[in-house]
């Protein structure tokens, strides 16, 4: 822990990316966040302690460390897919300390660690649901964005809640297009 | 260049389909969220 403790060129590096792996992570449940950044923190001492046992020191074998992690946002983004089936205590699964960074988010198995319908769930089902009748427009596009914001909706899921909502817009402006052609 | 009908069709479609495509896909989102929480039951 003290190579991540001191202060050095180095470590400056690794403070950097665990600060962009903290702000990554706004849309995480808050305990996650921490925990995820402790997760990877604990992750980068071991790589850097194994680099130092076999000799290897200074900035560019943090460098290689910290790449082969991949960036901060593959692995908020591999455990907000996680999450959104989730597995307690399971590291995000697009997220291989060792390997290569960013794989297999997508097949990740089911999950989950805390209820699925928080405030952002209901507010975005809410704002679809009624929004198009209390505010036209404002309502069902914030839902969406919502929608987009939460982590507890599969990219999948995201992806054909959008198109139901906004496709019968585009059939409307398809027949109006033709409409106006014929 | 459009007649009354056509605008009027066009107005109509927008006021109820907008809010109706609102609700379809919240309840599919919803349906979604209730599929995700029985799968995670089900894996704890």
């Amino acid at each position: 822990v003290a190579i991540v403790d001191s202060d050095t060129a180095d470590t400056a590096l690794v403070r950097d990316y665990l600060g962009r792996l903290q702000a990554a992570g706004w849309g995480l449940a808050p305990a996650r966040r921490d925990e995820l950044v402790a997760e990877v923190r604990e992750h980068i001492v071991e790589a850097l302690r194994a680099e130092q046992a076999h000799g290897h020191e200074g900035e560019a074998v943090v460098r290689n460390v910290l790449e082969r992690l991949g960036p901060p946002e593959d692995i908020v983004r591999a455990e907000s897919e996680s999450q959104a089936y989730g597995v307690a205590g399971a590291p995000p699964s697009g997220y291989a300390p060792y390997g290569s960074p960013g794989q297999a988010a997508s097949t990740a198995p089911p999950y989950g660690r805390e209820g699925l319908w928080g405030p952002v769930e209901i507010a975005a089902v809410l704002l679809l649901a009624l929004g198009g009748f209390v505010l036209p427009v404002v309502g069902p596009v914030t839902g969406l964005v919502l929608v987009w914001v939460s982590s507890q909706w599969t990219r999948t899921q995201k992806v054909i809640g959008s198109a139901l909502g906004l496709l019968p817009v585009l059939w409307i402006f398809s027949a109006f297009f033709f409409a106006a052609r014929f | 260049m459009f007649g009354f009908s056509t605008v009027g069709s066009v107005g109509l479609l927008l006021f109820f389909l907008i809010p109706l495509s609102g609700a379809l896909a919240a309840l599919y989102l919803g349906l979604a969220l209730r599929g995700n929480a029985r799968r995670r039951e089900g894996q704890l």
